[in-house]
Formats: structure tokens, sequence, C-alpha cells
């Protein structure tokens, strides 16, 4: 998914496999190339999304396998790394009781910054991310968003160069998800690169020039936003008379996936492509339903998603 | 450049090694931080209280030749008429006892209070919310981290243990000159046992702080390692008059190697109740090295991420 045929990667991972050590391999193999850019990671619970985010970040060594970030290779001990990399967990993860600018200039000092410049620094990412008048105030009594806009502070105070982002609009209301998400596209402007880590689709949609699709710790899709939703197979919404699960197994029948859109009551139907619409009929005739209405579908994030999930499922 | 005109801007000049000194670096901030409770500062100051006391005590004895005398008297074990008669040994006993009364009675149990207001919340809290990953996403390595929490407790504990002691030692010396020749190598005795406990509890604390997410549960455990163990040592020793049962206690250990190092020898009962030491420091000395590095590897262990 190349935004510059001439950039460099900032991600190229092959062959990474980490055991946790149950009989599960946690990343089974992946293979990872990003340009910079705003890159979204999507998988569903347990897909191994933070764990690959931890591999990146080279706090955990893969068992097989190797590549580099940045330039810097991720089997190493990472310190070198992690000077050009900014990370923001999904977890609470503040510093105790320290005032936000206390924590947010430790963040910075640890990161190579002088202790006078790391405190400039704190307070103008604090500034930055909105938490100027709270600054002086600890974590402890942040609301959701503070905190995560406190977090995305310390994943900037060092001007890494290169953004981790595990799940940054978890927990929060649609105004703070919208600020949140406002936020990081000003950054991906200014250069910085991004990859966030989510199972919130829509975030993806908003935010990322690209994503990559992660189940039972292998890439399943990766790609533009804007290819992948074009898709390789046509799309059809239909509405019928009688029974809709009726339907849908009778499409499933004639070799077509099929699933009822539980908020319309629609049928989604993919189709290879170019391969007309007699078969919806065929199957209408076979499942007794009448057709009120067909409509070629917009497939959407959640669409190329699902159906990634799927085929990754039927494959194992 | 005001803030809300820069912020945030790129910066020119990007850090571009890690920090020289993370252990310093955390140790200093935490540090700072941790000794902003009222409670922590009352007793970290109050520390200073029995070496003041202390040294009220050798003011007021020393105005006197005679009580002086009577003193050395009672280190000496053998009759004193005058100050010709007091050689370097006895003013090095003087000295050993009143280091040994002083730092191994009543500062370590400063010490051992200090240990757990300021190690426990360490890493418990760290763990409870995550932020051990935090600090591992910035350029340093877990070992980093370890020592530098570690360095939070332990310099404090080194400042409560040594400087008291280091002072009442100078204040007699200067009070009794003659003393000061022969006093030189408590000195370093303060110095060397001051760093050892301050290490080993501050390890130890982590260690414990690592088991549980909660700073009041890391306290409790805190507690029950030192007490429970000092009880079991004197009932298995008493009740089976083996002195090797002295080893299980924390407490007792870091009595053994304070004598040692200080050559203490049996005196008067009268004057100090000096447990009988039948060990070389050798074993304690291990033990307590070896528990601290079983505690920091503990704390390592916990450090590493985990399944999600």
């Amino acid at each position: 998914m190349p935004a510059d045929n001439c950039a460099q990667p900032i991600i190229d991972v092959r062959g990474i496999q980490v055991d946790y050590g149950e009989g599960r391999l946690a990343l089974d193999g992946l293979g990872l190339t990003l340009e910079p850019g705003c890159h979204g990671l999507l998988g569903v619970n347990g897909a191994g999304k933070s764990t690959l985010l931890r591999v990146l970040l080279g706090l955990l060594r893969p068992h097989a396998g190797g590549g580099t970030v940045m330039g810097e290779s991720i089997g190493g001990s990472g310190e070198r790394l992690r000077l050009r990399v900014g990370y923001m967990p999904e977890s609470d993860a503040h510093l105790g009781d320290l005032p936000a600018i206390e924590s947010v200039a430790l963040l910075g000092e640890l990161s190579g910054l002088s202790p006078v410049e790391s405190t400039r620094r704190a307070h103008e990412v604090l500034h930055y991310c909105g938490l100027g008048e709270a600054r002086m105030r600890s974590a402890e009594g942040f609301s959701a968003g503070m905190r995560q806009r406190l977090k995305l502070a310390g994943a900037l105070v060092h001007d890494p160069d290169l953004l981790f982002l595990d799940e940054p609009a978890n927990g929060l209301d649609p105004a703070g998800r919208e600020t949140m998400l406002s936020m990081l596209r000003e950054v991906s402007a200014r250069g910085v690169s991004i990859l966030v880590s989510t199972h919130l689709l829509p975030d993806v949609r908003d935010l990322c020039d690209s994503v990559v699709i992660v189940s039972k710790g292998r890439v399943v899709r990766s790609g533009r936003v804007s290819e992948l939703i074009s898709g390789l197979s046509d799309l059809w919404r239909i509405q019928v008379e009688g029974d809709s699960a009726c339907y849908a197994r009778a499409l499933e029948a004639e070799g077509l996936t099929a699933h009822t859109d539980s908020t319309r009551g629609d049928v989604v139907v993919q189709c290879p492509p170019n391969s007309g619409t007699k078969a919806l009929f065929r199957a209408a005739v076979s499942a007794g339903v009448g057709i009120r209405e067909l409509s070629p579908g917009t497939k959407s994030i959640e669409d190329v998603f699902f159906e990634s999930i799927e085929e990754s499922h039927g494959h194992s | 450049m005001a803030i809300h005109e820069r912020i945030y801007q790129r910066l020119a000049v990007r850090p571009d090694k890690p920090a020289p000194r993370p252990m310093a670096t955390l140790g200093r901030v935490l540090g700072q931080h941790a000794m902003r409770g009222w409670r922590t500062r009352l007793l970290f100051y109050g520390a200073f209280v029995p070496g003041l006391v202390f040294a009220l005590i050798i003011y007021f004895l020393t105005r006197n030749e005679e009580r002086v005398l009577g003193l050395a008297r009672q280190f000496a074990l053998t009759e004193i008429n005058s100050f010709e008669d007091v050689d370097s040994e006895i003013w090095y006993r003087c000295g050993a006892n009143l280091v040994y009364l002083l730092l191994g009675h009543v500062q370590v149990w400063f010490a051992l209070l200090l240990t757990a207001m300021v190690g426990a919340p360490l890493v418990s809290e760290d763990l409870r919310t995550q932020a051990a990953e935090v600090y591992l996403a910035r350029p340093m390595a877990p070992r980093d981290y370890v020592a530098g929490k570690a360095w939070v407790i332990a310099q404090r504990l080194f400042v409560v243990l040594a400087l008291p002691t280091i002072l009442v030692l100078a204040l007699g010396n200067l009070l009794i000159p003659a003393s000061f020749v022969a006093s030189l190598p408590l000195y370093l005795v303060v110095v060397a046992f001051s760093a050892l406990v301050a290490t080993s509890n501050a390890l130890l604390m982590l260690g414990v702080s690592a088991l549980t997410r909660s700073a009041r549960y890391a306290t409790a455990i805190w507690f029950l390692i030192y007490f429970v163990s000092w009880i079991v040592s004197e009932v298995l020793v008493g009740s089976t008059d083996n002195t090797v049962f002295e080893f299980c206690s924390w407490r007792t250990n870091q009595h053994i190697v304070l004598s040692e190092m200080l050559q203490l020898e049996p005196l008067h009962e009268e004057l100090l109740d000096l447990p009988s030491i039948e060990h070389s420091m050798l074993p304690s000395l291990l033990i307590l090295i070896g528990c601290a590095a079983l505690a920091s590897w503990t704390v390592l262990r916990r450090m590493q991420p985990r399944k999600v």
C-alpha cells in the first residue's frame, strides 16, 4: 500500500512468530510492510494486535522472524528504536499520582530530552492535547477522555516519527472521540506516521489511509481503505417479502456469501465480479420469497472487515 | 515564543540517544514526589530525632571527665584510672557500641517503616495501572526500571541510616578528640552497612510490591516477612538451641552482619544486651544479597509482557 514509491517503509517485518507458551501462536508468521502515513490495525479481540505492537516496539522478542521499524532491527534491545517511536497503550497507564506535567516531563527525560527541555515540551504537548488547564493535577482525578489525552501527550513529548496507538478512542463520548481523531489527523499532517490498533471500525475509516486486518496472528488483508471498499466482489442489498434468513440460506446454497443486516432487515450478498443477478432470483424462487427491492450495496469498512474475518475462519 | 504560539511544533533537534542515566532520572522524579506526603516527610525527618537525643546525651556525658572514664571502664573490661590508660582499642569499642545501639537498634526501625511507606506503591501501582508498559516503551531496559525504582527507596534509607549515626559519631570525636583516629574505621562500617541495608531492603520491598496490585497488601506482606521471620527464628532457636535458625530472620541477618562488621565483643550485661553471635558474616550476607537478587528477578518477571 505504498503512499509514495520512493519512501522507505516505516515497518518491514517478515515471518513474525510469538508463542505465549499455551500451545496457541499469538502471531503466526505475520508479515507486514507499511510506508509512511496513517494506518489502521484491525482485528477481533485476541487477534494479536497488541502483541504485534509490542513486538514492533521491541518489548517482546519474536520466537521467529524479524525485520525493521524505522530502519532499526526489532531483534535488538530496542532502545534506539524507542527513541523514534511514541506509544499510547490501551490501559490507563498513568504514572501513580504524579501531576500530569511531571509525568509527561519524566517520559520526555527518559527519552533523552534534558530536564529543562522536557519540562518546556511537556507544557507544550499538554496545551496541544487540551490539558493546559489541568496539567498540574494528578491523573487519578481525570475523566476517561482526559486520561486518553494525557497518554497521547506522553507519546508525543519526545517528538517521535512514528506513533503506535492502542485503542485511542476507547471509552470516549462522541465529542471526545471527534476531538481525539482530529488531533491525530493534525499530528499525521505534521509528518508523524501513525499505526492505530483498534476494533472501532469508524475510527479507521475516519482517520486512516490504509488498513491492515489481522486474524489469528496473521495479516488476512491489507491495502488502502478506498481500494478495499471498492473490493473485488459485487455487493447487493436485497429487501425481501418473506423469511429473509431462509433466503440467505438459499443464497449460500448457490455458493454466494450472504448475511442479514440486523439493523435494516436487508439481506447483503456478495457475488463474484460481473456475475449478474440470475443467482439471486433463483435463490428467491427456491426459498419461496419475493424480492421487493434490489440495489447495489456500498461496501463499508465493516463489510471488508467481516468478509476478511470470515475468509480467515474459512481457511482455518 | 509563548506556548499558545508554538503549541506542538516538531522539535528542531530531536534526542538522538537515550537518557544517560534513566535510573537516576526515575529516582529523582519519583523520589521527590514520594517525599511530598506529610507522613513520609514526618517519618524521614523524625528519623533524625534519636540522633539528636544521642548527641545531647554524649554532650552532657562528656562535660564530666569522670563520667567519660566510667564509660571507658565499662568497655575496657580492665581497671582505668586516667585518660592515659584508655588506648585506641577502648575508644574503638566505645564507638562501635554506640554505632551498634543507634544504627542497629534504632535507625533500622525507621528504615523498616520508610521502606514500607515509600516502596510499597512503587511497583504495585504500576501493575494496577499497567504503567510499566509506558516506562518500558521508552528507551530504557527493564533493569533500569528496577534500578530506578530501587534508587527511590535506597537513597532515602541510606540517609536515614547513615547520616544521624555519622553525625553522632562525629560529635563524639569532636568532644573527645583522642577517640578520633580509633573511630575512623567505624565511619566506613556505617557507610557500608547502611548501603547494604538500603539496597537489600529496597530490592526486597520492590519484589514484595511486584507480588500484588495493591500497595496496602504490599505493606502487609513486607511487615509479615519482617516480623514473622523474626518470631519464627526466635521460637526455633529457643526450642531447639540451634542457632542456625537465626538465618531465617531478615532482621537477625542484618544484626549479624553489623556485629561482625563492628567486631563487637561481649560486654557487661548492664551496659548493652548484645546477642551472642556465633556465626560468621558470610552466610547472612549471602542470604541478604540472595533475597535481594530473587526479589529483583521477581520484578523483572512481572514486567514481561503477558498474553492479551
